[in-house]
């Protein structure tokens, strides 16, 4: 058999199995997207721009999603790169793995059962009951922005420390001691050395969990209340509620093409990012 | 720092805490600890619904990770050795398909299937011999296992692709 042939075969597998679950999927979505409404739910085939021209209708989807999608990403970059720090170079190095896998060991557990914890803490007996015990009182934490916000820094945390772990693990220790020798002060060599060597786990981690946010809808769903809706919560209303499939295909294809262009412009930053710090680094 | 890091730990787990605290209770609601039991257990055991569903989740999760895992691995394997369109667009093919939502794949694997087996089903009725029943094809487990598989392949090949770029030739 040639190279060639063997080749073919090995993709024949993925690329039927891309071809049926992936690309006539979305197609169909595609399609529908320019159709309308059918009056039995579903729809007919057409081409309009109608549904496009309604999508400021689930204007507050998208405004949701595109705001505590960055701001939890951001969170949870704040939240995890001090532990990552604190487990790729303070602690004992006997406890690094035990400690490592204490902090994917949630991430094991369905992020619904976690979100139903959190819809007790956050509910009337759990943290305000606390806080009333000290003398803040009347304070709504459930079913709002903020419970969402802890809701998905609580379920995304462990792949935010994870990449920046991996990439403060493999710096050389010994730049840390030089550039301390050398007499930097510990928040100097922290600004010049460890953050910019560390850019590349930041990025990763910023990604893998930005991407995520972007289609959540468990969570917004279970510690929301309905009143804090992401796009992914429209479209499950959309296609499985109202039954209105020309809407909902238009709203799932601007939310790829937007997800796209974000993911696209940030691929492109980063990588001029690490360009740039190639040139100082030469110097 | 070490501080710090010991809150994050209890952030990470006073929840999953909660949770499994919760289960030892003997009343019936979240909202309040009435002593300990474990009836609940029985309860959950004996629940047909219950035992259902963890077998359906048993078998999707291991049908899918050992399709994705096989053909991930084989494409993989395929595209070190290749160049030009094809290259370009499995690359492209595998990073839409870790990219999109999974609320958007998994609808839009709902209405294309759904569409593409309402073409189908008359077809396959029409030119099955008659006097036999012709099958029906509906979503099901297999869909479910199928849409897994697609994700989660793509995600094999990812890893696999970076272990055997890092990986010396040898000839």
């Amino acid at each position: 058999m040639t190279q060639r042939a063997r080749n073919w075969l090995l993709l024949a597998p993925a690329g039927t199995w891309f071809l049926v679950m992936l690309i006539i999927p979305l197609t169909v979505v595609f399609i529908f997207s320019f159709g309308e409404r059918a009056p039995s739910g579903g729809v007919v085939l057409a081409l309009t721009v109608e549904q496009y021209a309604n999508l400021p209708a689930r204007w507050a989807a998208f405004k949701n999603t595109m705001t505590l999608a960055p701001i939890g990403t951001l969170s949870a970059l704040f939240i995890a790169y001090p532990l990552a720090y604190f487990l790729a170079v303070k602690v004992n190095p006997r406890w690094k793995t035990i400690l490592l896998v204490l902090v994917i060991v949630p991430f094991w557990t369905s992020i619904l059962i976690r979100s139903y914890a959190w819809i007790f803490l956050l509910g009337g007996r759990g943290i305000p009951a606390l806080l009333e015990w000290v003398g803040i009182e009347g304070l709504r934490l459930i079913n709002t922005p903020f419970a969402v916000l802890v809701g998905i820094i609580y379920g995304y945390l462990p792949l935010m420390v994870f990449p920046i772990f991996v990439s403060l693990d493999k710096l050389d220790k010994r730049l840390l001691e030089a550039s301390s020798d050398l007499g930097a002060k510990p928040w100097k060599t922290f600004l010049q050395v460890t953050l910019p060597l560390s850019i590349p786990g930041i990025a990763t981690g910023c990604m893998l969990v930005f991407i995520l946010l972007m289609g959540e809808y468990l969570i917004p769903a279970l510690l929301g209340g309905g009143k804090v809706f992401f796009v992914g919560n429209a479209l499950v209303d959309l296609f499985l509620q109202s039954r209105n499939w020309a809407y909902g295909s238009a709203v799932a294809v601007t939310l790829v093409v937007v997800m796209l262009i974000i993911v696209t412009i940030y691929m492109r930053l980063i990588s001029r990012l690490g360009a740039s710090r190639e040139d100082v680094s030469i110097m | 720092m070490r501080f710090y890091s010991i809150c994050v730990y209890l952030f990470l787990y006073i929840p999953i805490g909660v949770i499994a605290l919760f289960s030892f209770n003997a009343g019936r609601h979240a909202s309040q600890l009435q002593g300990f039991s474990i009836k609940w257990y029985g309860k959950a055991l004996s629940n047909p619904f219950v035992m259902d569903a963890l077998e359906t989740s048993l078998i999707v999760a291991f049908c899918s990770a050992l399709f994705a895992s096989v053909f991930g691995t084989m494409a993989a394997v395929a595209l070190q050795g290749i160049r030009g369109p094809v290259r370009v667009a499995f690359d492209m093919l595998i990073y839409v398909a870790v990219m999109i939502p999974g609320i958007v794949i998994g609808i839009a694997t709902l209405i294309g299937l759904v569409t593409v087996f309402d073409q189908l089903n008359p077809l396959i009725a029409a030119i099955w011999p008659a006097g036999f029943d012709p099958p029906k094809l509906r979503m099901g487990i297999g869909s479910l296992i199928a849409a897994h598989t697609m994700f989660l392949m793509a995600l094999v090949a990812i890893i696999v692709r970076a272990r055997l770029a890092g990986m010396d030739r040898a000839d």
